[in-house]
């Protein structure tokens, strides 16, 4: 008895234990809707910009919103004409003045109806808005800023923009790009694409070299000295590449999982993210990768200081990964940082003083501060009873069984424990088996097996929904940004005002009816492949082609 | 016959459907009244075991794979032999998936629990009128796996390939792991009561048959 009841404790020890950053305390949280939010929110000294994507049915638009630090919703400003998932940072800058004009603080937005607009940040008002390419979407990646010119990647290129009055100062077509950023290294900017290329621009806007990837790139290349660091996806993996800007070299340093993250640079560490997790790289003659922490990174991280990066863990349940590095760019620590709406997110926190703010799909920004008189986390602790409870229950059938089998009623006894058992693994089947069903199907199939000739070369590179009804099949393509299986599905289901009709259950979100029609329930195919997880827990490449059929 | 091939195999129309029931009710006709002579008290009881296990089955269903109807199989099978075995295992299934969802993968279910039942007529579960509960455990775990794998078999297509079925069936073994719990869980708790129960039953029937050789009942 004595070991049960010092096993108990144990257990009641390790789960009351807090999770997440301690010094960070929950302040106020607000829902934005039934949007995502995709990228990082960014601050200044007075307020936090955060914008949403996912809305352009119905009456929902897209929004950029300005909040006090302590929650007051300042100022909206909505995109009417946006037709894709906005997922360009924001980018703030301050006034200035410079050889083509003064400008005043402003707040820079890329929408993917290829508008960039520069807001005034104090009251949300449009300073200037410049259109530029939009084919099937528009701007989707990060702008750079220079000294009075903004570096604009567009659809299909790059365009420099006066931050006085947006007039273009250069513009210059290359090849399709998506969520590509731009870097200026070596007097030259150097922007990814779809088509597999890394393009070396002058700073007239000539074009002056492409560099032959392997495959996309859709983050702005990373430079430490001479060199370019770039993380190249392909189909289900991806490789860490790095190109000599000096020699003209391109060197592979590691291959690693599918959908890699906007990589960061720490002092003399670069780090990439994707879908098996952390790798920190640092570079002598050659570059190698010094230490992996294993996680599922696909979008921004943040650091906080020279040594520590949030980076957000996209997968659902999760939160944020407080990762430590040490001077060598060994990880050192990682520590979970656990939020009320954790799940599937892209974008990575926000600092500034005593405050942190985060979002991420649940489409709620979350405002944390080191104050000392933080409010209540209802959602959390409601969780923490109900757990206790559990525990409680489940401590006191398993001393019960103990009981019993002491007193010689071994009957009673076995009774009491499978009972407690099978009470367990029922509790824990969902979770079980959504990580296993992972493991086993690691990846998603190639794209290219599904694609149909007949559909739009839009369409390529997007996320594609085939629903295949009794009379004919339903295609809905050119859908971008979706990480789960049910965000693609809902959202080609309101392009083609198709009613789905869902159930939630223990394991998950279950789709019972598609436009009516039930049959004896649907399956998804993910490029060909049965759907192994509920469709909320079923995560998507950027490329997919999702089948519904009539199981 | 089929309206189309779906990835829970063949999508039947309802004459097929019907088709389907009639033919699998018709076996279980055929295993319950053939063989050794069955009296009207047996067939009620157990026509009535029947109805109960497949609303057990039907309460338990929001609890996934939680299968009321294998302990029961296997006992079944145990008392009553190998035919009623199958015949309570095939009407059990019809009689609760009609409840729960039907289709082409009732055929599948059947034949597992059929296997199930076929076990235990074979495996010395009731020894000197005593029920084995070690070995029931032992098998009832087993038998999880088993229907498991039969049951796996109504996904099958024509495209499918060896090593996706493998994937297919290692997906479903947290869900077989359940079921074998849930086995362990209605040994400990059903099992005395349902032998209890199926040993009278079948005393019963030995006690009728025998005066019905006397006088002619039942003949």
């Amino acid at each position: 008895m004595r070991r049960s009841a010092l096993l108990c404790t144990l257990l009641l020890a390790v789960f009351l234990a807090p999770s997440g950053a301690a010094t960070w305390t929950a302040d106020w949280s607000v829902d934005l809707g039934p949007g995502y939010i995709t990228t990082s929110p960014i601050t200044d000294e007075e307020r936090v910009y955060v914008r949403t994507s996912g809305f352009w049915t119905g009456t929902d638009r897209p929004e950029v919103k300005a909040f006090s630090h302590d929650g007051s919703l300042e100022w909206t400003y909505r995109s009417n004409t946006t037709t894709q998932h906005d997922m360009a940072p924001l980018m703030l800058k301050s006034a200035g003045t410079g050889a083509c004009g003064s400008w005043p603080d402003l707040l820079l937005v890329g929408w993917a109806n290829g508008d960039f607009s520069a807001l005034h940040p104090g009251n949300g008002t449009l300073a200037w808005t410049v259109s530029t390419t939009v084919d099937g979407w528009g701007i989707t990646g990060a702008p750079l800023l220079e000294a009075d010119h903004v570096v604009v990647p567009t659809r299909n290129g790059l365009v420099r923009l006066c931050l006085g009055n947006g007039e273009v100062d250069f513009s210059v077509n290359l090849s399709l790009g998506w969520r590509n950023g731009v870097t200026f290294a070596e007097g030259h900017y150097w922007t990814g694409s779809e088509t597999g290329h890394l393009w070396q621009v002058g700073v007239n806007g000539d074009t002056v070299n492409s560099i032959n990837l392997s495959g996309q790139l859709r983050h702005a290349p990373v430079q430490l000295n001479d060199r370019l660091f770039l993380h190249v996806q392909h189909l289900t993996s991806s490789t860490i590449q790095t190109y000599n800007m000096t020699s003209g070299v391109l060197d592979d340093v590691e291959t690693s999982g599918g959908s890699p993250a906007i990589p960061l640079l720490m002092e003399e560490t670069v780090i990439f993210g994707d879908n098996e997790g952390l790798t920190s790289v640092r570079c002598a003659s050659t570059c190698s990768v010094v230490d992996r922490l294993p996680s599922k990174v696909n979008g921004e991280m943040a650091s906080v200081s020279t040594t520590a990066l949030y980076a957000p863990v996209n997968s659902p349940g999760e939160g944020w990964v407080l990762a430590q590095l040490n001077t060598s760019g060994w990880f050192t620590m990682a520590e979970p940082f656990s939020t009320p709406y954790d799940g599937y997110g892209t974008s990575s926190p926000a600092s500034v003083g005593e405050w942190l703010f985060l979002g991420n799909d649940a489409g709620v920004l979350m405002a944390y501060s080191t104050a000392s008189t933080p409010s209540e986390n209802p959602p959390s602790d409601q969780q923490d009873v109900r757990a206790l409870l559990g525990m409680v229950v489940l401590a006191s059938a398993v001393g019960g069984s103990a009981f019993f089998a002491r007193k010689g009623a071994f009957s009673s006894s076995w009774r009491l424990f499978s009972l407690s058992v099978l009470v367990v693994a029922l509790m824990m089947l969902p979770e079980v088996s959504r990580t296993w069903s992972s493991a086993l199907v690691d990846d998603n199939a190639p794209a290219t097996t599904e694609w149909d000739d007949s559909w739009p070369e839009a369409w390529l590179g997007t996320q594609i929904v085939v629903f295949e009804f009794p009379d004919g099949p339903v295609v809905v393509g050119g859908l971008v940004g979706h990480q789960t299986v049910w965000s693609l599905t809902t959202e080609a289901a309101q392009a083609s005002d198709i009613p789905l009709v869902s159930q939630e259950t223990g394991l998950g979100l279950y789709l019972l009816s598609i436009n009516e029609t039930e049959g004896s329930g649907w399956e998804y195919f993910l490029n060909g492949e049965r759907g192994t997880l509920a469709v909320d827990d079923a995560s998507i490449d950027s490329t997919v082609v999702v089948r519904w059929s009539l199981a | 016959m089929f309206q189309a091939l779906g990835v829970h195999g063949p999508v039947l129309t309802p004459f097929a459907s019907a088709l389907m029931d009639i033919a699998l009710v018709s076996l279980a006709f055929v295993f319950f009244v053939g063989g050794s002579r069955t009296n009207r008290m047996t067939m009620g009881m157990l026509a009535t075991l029947v109805v109960a296990i497949s609303a057990l089955r039907v309460l338990m269903q929001p609890l996934p794979n939680v299968q009321p109807l294998t302990v029961a199989a296997l006992l079944v099978g145990a008392h009553l032999g190998a035919r009623r075995g199958v015949a309570f295992a095939i009407l059990a299934t019809l009689l609760s998936n009609l409840l729960i969802s039907h289709g082409w993968w009732t055929l599948f279910q059947a034949a597992g629990w059929s296997l199930v039942a076929l076990i235990g007529a074979r495996a010395n579960l009731v020894q000197n009128n005593q029920l084995q509960l070690p070995r029931l455990a032992v098998l009832s775990v087993v038998s999880a796996l088993l229907f498991g794998f039969v049951s796996t078999l109504s996904l099958v297509t024509s495209t499918m390939t060896p090593s996706a079925f493998m994937v297919l069936l290692g997906q479903g073994l947290p869900f077989d792991v359940v079921h074998a719990l849930g086995n362990l869980v209605f040994v400990v708790w059903m099992a005395p009561s349902l032998h209890h129960f199926l040993s009278g039953l079948a005393a019963s029937e030995n006690e009728l048959l025998a005066v019905g050789e006397v006088y002619g009942i039942d003949a």
